[in-house]
């Protein structure tokens, strides 16, 4: 892939949430909420549909605004900056939506128009963007309409757009979701080497098979965040289990996650009394 | 024939004129103003989209008065000397054609699926790249608001009167000429020049029709003239979800 950065190494900015409050329609859904993404981080936010781990990307990002409580990124709060200072951190930043959004045109447009907009030249932002759809197994679709693809191909569509402009940092929704094993473990490896190469990574998953696979593959740095009842409870890996043996909090959730769980792999470790 | 030929010509070609004119200056004042009013947050928003809206049935003959009065000699901008010229028909049409282009326009960009908005902006585009992404994305939608603001100042009537006056060899338009021919009593002259009115919106309509086959085609992957375009098989492997 053509390099857009100077030397080559990811510069994450760090991003914050703090005392973060979000209602949906009147029905609290985060309260309270802190969260911290340090340079390089890689978080895994686990937790039940209809959480808010979407809407905690989204705050993440500044495309929502929260009820109270701050969004930070970069010490500063993403509703004071500057429509030019958000673009500008908006394009270190990939980003692969549950609900992926793809534009009535070929595939290779969708992939290098971000690319464009920071004025890299037609000739390069190609052949950025067929880099990256080989990368995702995409080769030879750059001329097909992008609305043409089934679901899985789609949502590799929209993991080579984020991972075309070079960014700092990752935000991977259920970015999986529609992915044969094959491409499951392509997909995760693409966003283990990108960490590895010191960018910031989040992934949400209500998969419990899918968080314990990537926290076992990306080791010590990993940390869990499981978003439950408008709450955030953040902890490394191995410590799971301890939070699967409290009464409340996550606990009642990590417990039926482990109980549904068909796969004797799946956190072995975790009490289900 | 109650109007010479070349009078005849003249008159289809102003009115031909008056109304594209008053479509792409529509269009100008109108997908901007449209663009800023679903895309953009700020105070007052909600009122002028609501004066907008109003302003689809905004009648004609409201439209002309208010700028003749604007325009007439004693009038603020009468020294302009642009009452009873193509101008001023061409400044009225235009009074009608941009609410209704912008209105459309707010419609076609705010039926934009969220997550397509979302991944624009996403992206970290300047405003201008924003709006041109996004306009692209609506692009059938604010077509067909085009068109139908053609279809609003197309041989108008009311307007073009009371501002163009209806003056031979100046500012006689189709509609207007149908008026004067049917005050007359030329029935038959009157239907003459009403068909060619009709042709030119049916001219309009099979624009608007191509331009939604077009679209059904292209969400639905069809390809009307080769049958079922081959997807590529290099790197197909495994099973798509």
């Amino acid at each position: 892939m053509a390099d857009l950065r100077a030397n080559g190494e990811c510069n994450p900015p760090e991003f914050a949430l703090a005392r973060v409050e979000v209602a949906l329609e009147g029905r609290p859904l985060l309260q309270g909420v802190d969260l911290d993404l340090t340079r390089g981080s890689f978080l895994l936010v686990l937790g039940p549909t209809g959480a808010g781990k979407t809407t905690i990307l989204r705050l993440l990002l500044g495309l929502q605004h929260p009820g109270a409580g701050k969004t930070l990124v970069e010490g500063r709060e993403w509703s004071t900056l500057s429509r030019a200072n958000r673009a500008h951190i908006r394009q270190r930043i990939g980003y692969v939506q549950q609900q992926v959004g793809l534009l009535q045109a070929p595939a290779l447009y969708n992939v290098t128009l971000p690319l464009r907009w920071r004025g890299v030249s037609r000739d390069v932002a190609d052949e950025c963007g067929k880099t990256a759809m080989a990368s995702v197994g995409l080769s030879g679709y750059e001329r097909e309409p992008a609305l043409s693809l089934s679901g899985g191909e789609r949502q590799r569509l929209a993991m080579a757009r984020a991972c075309a402009v070079e960014p700092d940092v990752l935000f991977l929704d259920e970015f999986t979701n529609h992915q044969d094993p094959a491409h499951e473990d392509l997909l995760e490896s693409l966003a283990h080497g990108f960490h590895g190469r010191g960018g910031t990574v989040v992934v949400v998953s209500h998969r419990l098979d899918q968080v314990r696979r990537m926290a076992t593959r990306g080791g010590d740095a990993v940390q869990i965040a499981i978003v439950i009842d408008g709450q955030v409870y953040v902890c490394a890996w191995p410590a799971l289990p301890s939070f699967a043996t409290e009464p409340a909090g996550p606990g009642p959730f990590l417990r039926r996650l482990a109980l549904a769980s068909e796969s004797e792999v799946e956190l072995a470790a975790v009490p289900t009394s | 024939m109650a109007i010479p030929l070349d009078e005849l010509v003249n008159i289809t070609l102003l009115t031909v004129a008056v109304t594209i004119g008053a479509t792409a200056l529509g269009s100008l004042l109108g997908i901007p103003l449209g663009l800023l009013l679903v895309l953009e947050r700020f105070p007052g928003r909600g009122a002028i989209r609501t004066i907008v809206y109003a302003l689809y049935a905004f009648p004609p003959i409201v439209a002309g008065v208010l700028l003749y009065l604007l325009l007439r000699r004693e009038g603020p901008l009468g020294d302009l000397g642009l009452l009873f010229t193509p101008v001023a028909i061409l400044l009225g049409e235009t009074l009608l054609t941009t609410p209704l282009i912008a209105g459309l326009t707010v419609s076609a960009v705010a039926e934009l699926p969220p997550e397509v908005i979302e991944i624009v902006d996403s992206g970290g585009p300047s405003l201008r790249q924003r709006a041109i992404a996004l306009l692209r994305e609506a692009r059938f939608g604010v077509t067909a608001a085009v068109l139908v603001g053609y279809g609003r100042s197309l041989a108008e009537v009311a307007a073009a009167l009371i501002l163009g006056g209806n003056i031979r060899g100046e500012t006689r338009t189709l509609g207007t000429a149908i008026l004067l021919e049917v005050n007359q009593g030329d029935f038959e002259f009157a239907l003459a020049l009403s068909a060619l009115i009709l042709a030119q919106a049916l001219f309009m309509a099979f624009l608007l029709r191509r331009l939604q086959r077009a679209e059904r085609a292209f969400a639905h992957r069809i390809d009307t003239s080769h049958g079922r375009p081959k997807r590529p098989t290099s790197e197909k492997t495994g099973v798509e979800g």
